[in-house]
């Protein structure tokens, strides 16, 4: 296996943003031919291809692999006090798996994931009642179709503080 | 130049030379129609010549014929005839007839005229007169014609003449021509001679055969004259050998190949100042290489210049700010040299001229990751030992900063730098332009679980061997391969890398364990195991009717005798658990099926001299009968049967490869196959030329190519042969013992299942690799009687000489010793001992 990290520019403002990669084979070296990437392993030579959403490991085929998305922990508000949640909505392309954490001490726990469809906006609201101090939003990919993240709303009501 | 092809409906300029596309017919080597078989064809007749149907030459057929009182007439052949040059001759003749003239009265002769390119009469020249012909009489009328210059053809005819008051006629007929004609000029081509350019016409003319004739082409007038021209011819001065020859592996070495001799160079750069260091970055026409505390570079545009002053150089580094490291990685920011050490990193200006490079900045910020950096939009970025970082220009302002444009992951990276750093790896950076992104790359990050894998197999006591615990995946640096629980049989020593090595001590059964750990603390163990055992593997005899076979054990172990044989048989054999004695000159044989145990007699087996040679094949034993027919029978009670008779069932030795048997024999001298288990033979070429062969004749095979030992009684010579199709052909002779004589006969052929080995009376020892090279051994050994080879050890029998055994394949041999009761050695068998007795 190999990991990489990728940074790629944004036309907006030129920012920068970081994605991690875990490709299931070992990368000896590499280069650019055209306007494609190639990449050496072993005695295999993989293109990148960005119309397919799998890695072909040789022997296995194309395997797809899962996407993840997850944001840090935020306080929504006032840190330390509950917020009530009771609902999402989510645009973006692509079935996913939803879940939320909501305790973020000792490597924090999560709700089952929930799996919705790529874009809730129009029709109600994705009910989901949950109470937590902090929350960690975290998207699941499966991988079998080409994805895409655009928007995630949280609808959130503070509590007492103190609460 | 080529002569362009005519072309139709083309301008052509007065000049122009063209060839043909339908190249004219080859002019003429014989007139045509000379004896008017055709009737009135391809004749022009002239004077009072006229064309015939009676009164001919041959069948009294068509002729020229001149009626009487006509002064003079001429039948000219139309056919052209061109010599080759000017001073060339060709013959006419032609047949004359007079009728009822009186002598004189009338004449007649063969002509010849030669005409110039224009088809203007130039000269003309007659044969002998044919004036006395009375009574019908056909005489024959000769010339040799001789090309006058300016000449371009001739025209052969048959001329007649009459004196004015003479009625009689006179007739012509068979003219013909001999000699050498020119058939096409060389170089025969065309030139345009119109005056004006002019378009040719659409269909190609008729190109005339002839030098200096012409033909109109609609606006063109071609002329045939002949091209001078230089015709090269290119010959090569080297030609490469049929063969690929052995190249040389020494820089500068030469060797020959064909008429090319090859000298070996290297493709390294040989500069001794090119420091050979992975850090390399081009830039300013020069190649930068670190070099430790400097930097250095090549001359500008000649990477293999490292030394020339003014030219090539170093940067020194060293002696600057942050200069404390050697260099670890470099790039290339904005045209300038970023030199990284693990603390800081320094740009440098740099130039193809060395005067104008300079130190530009320095930032303590460091990398040692030279595969890492890669310019990203304005920027260049790298992995450092915090993580990735940048090197860029701060904003409105020309001043190098260091970015942290890498700290949102630098939790994850950290540890990852570490592992590498520990395992001695590089990081990989590349910037992807086409989707504008910087890719870092850890390979085998996250590595595979840790895992040792390797496995001692088991042998005998006195085996040796080496091989490696290989330990793959986890994070390196590992710890030492050692056993962590068991015990390894006696005499397996295990090195730190994993590589072991033993020399087994002790037979019995052991388990271990191997483990290693990696810089995670991870530890990953593999459970071996190995039976060493000591059993009896030697199947050694002697002659004597009463004496016993030995049974020995590998290497360490004494002989432990059998029961007595109760037979002379001298040679042994183990086949599948199965002990044969068999004896190369009598009828002498028993077999054992415990042991040795108790022996076990078929039945009498005729064997006669130089016989007794054994082997199995589809459930049958058979052994060689000398000048008797070889013997079989089935396993494993049968008796002993001949399935042929017959010279060709004859054998000295035999082999099997798979279900085909081979068998050789010194009369006929030839080998034979047989895919029936004896029963039908076919024979292949002789092997050995004109006379016969004596002593031993010996067959040996590594399961495809069959190699032969025999010995010539003109020469005394022992000779190896080869051959890959079974003994259907041999190649010629590719090894002859040195020495040849009669008491110094080849004795013995074996394949040990790497080596070939051959043996002769002396005790000298032969081997090859392929049965094709064969070296002369530096050992002298016993006259071998028979050989045996199992797990790495070669066993030659050696007569009264002793047991000679070899570890290295026959390079070195050492004396085993035998049972004082077994003084002459004759026969040695391998016991497989993982086959049990049947």
């Amino acid at each position: 296996m190999s990991e990489f990290f990728v940074y790629s520019i944004s036309s907006v403002g030129s920012v920068g943003a970081w994605s991690r990669y875990v490709f299931p084979f070992d990368v000896d070296d590499w280069a650019i031919s055209g306007d494609d990437l190639y990449l050496r392993s072993g005695d295999d030579i993989h293109v990148l291809n960005e119309d397919l959403t799998g890695d072909e490991v040789s022997g296995a085929g194309v395997q797809p692999f899962e996407g993840e998305i997850q944001w840090p922990w935020l306080d929504f508000g006032q840190p330390g006090v509950t917020k009530n949640l009771f609902g999402f909505d989510i645009v973006g392309e692509g079935d996913v798996s939803v879940s939320f954490g909501y305790d973020q001490s000792n490597g924090g726990y999560f709700t089952d994931p929930y799996a919705v469809s790529a874009d809730t906006v129009p029709g109600m609201v994705i009910p989901m009642p949950l109470s937590a101090p902090s929350l960690s939003v975290k998207l699941t990919y499966n991988g079998t179709e080409r994805w895409q993240w655009n928007a995630f709303s949280l609808y959130l009501q503070d509590l007492r503080g103190m609460s | 130049m080529a002569v362009p092809v005519w072309n139709p409906g083309t301008l052509y300029r007065p000049g122009d030379i063209v060839q043909p596309i339908t190249a004219p017919a080859a002019t003429a080597a014989q007139v045509e129609n000379g004896d008017f078989a055709a009737g009135n064809v391809n004749w022009d007749f002239t004077g009072g010549a006229e064309f015939v149907t009676t009164g001919g030459y041959s069948g009294n057929g068509n002729c020229v014929r001149m009626p009487g009182s006509v002064p003079e007439g001429l039948a000219l052949n139309k056919t052209k005839l061109v010599v080759p040059s000017t001073g060339s001759t060709f013959e006419a003749t032609a047949m004359i007839q007079q009728g009822a003239s009186i002598a004189g009265a009338t004449r007649g002769w063969v002509e010849v005229r030669w005409y110039d390119s224009s088809d203007l009469l130039i000269l003309f020249e007659r044969g002998n007169v044919v004036s006395d012909g009375s009574g019908g009489a056909w005489h024959q009328s000769k010339l040799t014609a001789t090309r006058p210059a300016g000449a371009a053809y001739a025209r052969a005819g048959i001329a007649l003449f009459s004196v004015a008051d003479h009625t009689h006629a006179i007739f012509g007929d068979n003219l013909s021509v001999s000699g050498t004609f020119a058939g096409l000029p060389d170089g025969l081509v065309y030139k345009a001679v119109q005056p004006e350019s002019g378009f040719s016409a659409s269909d190609e003319p008729a190109w005339p055969p002839i030098l200096g004739q012409q033909v109109i082409d609609n606006d063109v007038i071609w002329e045939a004259v002949a091209s001078t021209r230089v015709t090269w011819e290119a010959s090569p001065l080297y030609v490469s050998g049929s063969v690929e020859p052995v190249w040389p592996t020494e820089i500068g070495g030469f060797v020959r190949d064909g008429t090319i001799d090859w000298k070996a160079v290297s493709r390294r750069v040989e500069d001794p100042n090119c420091p050979n260091s992975k850090i390399v970055v081009i830039a300013a026409s020069k190649v930068f290489a670190g070099d430790d505390d400097i930097v250095r570079y090549s001359a500008t545009v000649n990477p293999l210049d490292w030394t020339t002053p003014d030219d090539a150089g170093y940067l020194p580094t060293g002696l600057q700010n942050y200069g404390a490291n050697p260099v670890a990685a470099m790039g290339l920011y904005r045209s300038n040299l970023v030199v990284f050490n693990s603390e800081a990193f320094q740009l440098w200006q740099v130039d193809e001229d060395p005067a104008s490079m300079a130190l530009i900045d320095a930032l303590p910020l460091g990398s040692t990751q030279h595969r890492s950096i890669a310019p990203v939009a304005n920027d260049l970025f790298f992995a450092s030992s915090q993580g990735i970082r940048s090197i860029g220009i701060a904003a409105s302002s020309t001043n190098y900063q260091a970015g942290d444009v890498g700290m949102p992951i630098d939790p994850l990276v950290e540890p990852i730098m570490r592992l590498m750093k520990g395992a001695g790896e590089q990081a990989l950076g590349l910037y992807y332009p086409s989707a504008g992104q910087y890719w870092l790359c850890f390979p085998g990050y996250p590595p595979a679980p840790l895992k040792i894998v390797g496995d001692v197999s088991g042998g005998l006591v006195g085996q040796f061997g080496t091989g490696k615990y290989t330990v793959v995946g986890g994070i390196k640096p590992y710890s030492v391969v050692a056993v962590s629980s068991g015990t390894p049989p006696p005499g397996l020593t295990i090195n730190a890398d994993g590589t072991y090595a033993y020399s087994f001590a002790e037979a019995g059964s052991f388990a271990w364990e191997v483990s290693v750990t990696d810089a995670q603390g991870t530890i990953a163990k593999v459970a071996d195991s190995a039976v060493v055992g000591n059993e009896a593997v030697w199947l050694a005899r002697g002659p004597g009717a009463t004496s016993p076979a030995y049974l020995g054990p590998y290497k360490i172990g004494t002989w432990q005798p059998t029961a007595s044989a109760g037979v002379a048989a001298r040679y042994a054999w183990a086949f599948g658990g199965v002990f044969h004695l068999s004896d190369p000159a009598t009828t002498a044989y028993r077999y054992s099926k415990n042991q040795g145990q108790t022996w076990l007699n078929p039945g009498s087996a005729s064997i006669s001299a130089s016989g007794g040679r054994m082997a199995v094949a589809g459930g049958y034993s058979f052994v060689c009968g000398g000048v008797n027919p070889l013997l079989r029978r089935a396993n494993p009670d049968g008796p002993w049967e001949t399935p042929a008779t017959g010279t060709n069932a004859r054998a000295n030795d035999i082999l099997s490869i798979g279900n085909r048997l081979v068998i050789v024999a010194s009369s006929p001298r030839n080998a034979r196959v047989s895919t029936d288990f004896g029963v039908t033979w076919t024979a292949g070429v002789d092997f050995a030329p004109g006379s016969s062969t004596f002593g031993s004749i010996r067959i040996a095979t590594d399961g495809a190519r069959i190699a032969i030992l025999y010995n010539d009684n003109l020469t005394f010579g022992s000779n190896i042969k080869y051959s890959d199709d079974f003994g259907a052909t041999w190649s010629s002779t590719v090894f002859s013992f040195p020495l040849p004589g009669s008491s110094n006969l080849g004795v013995e052929l074996f394949f040990d299942g790497v080596y070939w080995l051959a043996f002769n009376e002396t005790g000298r020892v032969a081997r090859s690799l392929d049965a094709v090279e064969w070296q002369l051994l530096p050992v002298t050994i016993g006259k071998a009687a028979q050989v045996a080879a199992g797990k790495g050890v070669v066993m030659a029998a050696c007569g009264t000489a002793g047991l000679y055994w070899s570890e290295d394949h026959g390079w070195t041999w050492q004396k085993r010793s035998v049972p004082s009761a077994l003084t002459d050695v004759t026969g040695i068998a391998w016991i497989d001992p993982n086959v049990g007795g049947s």
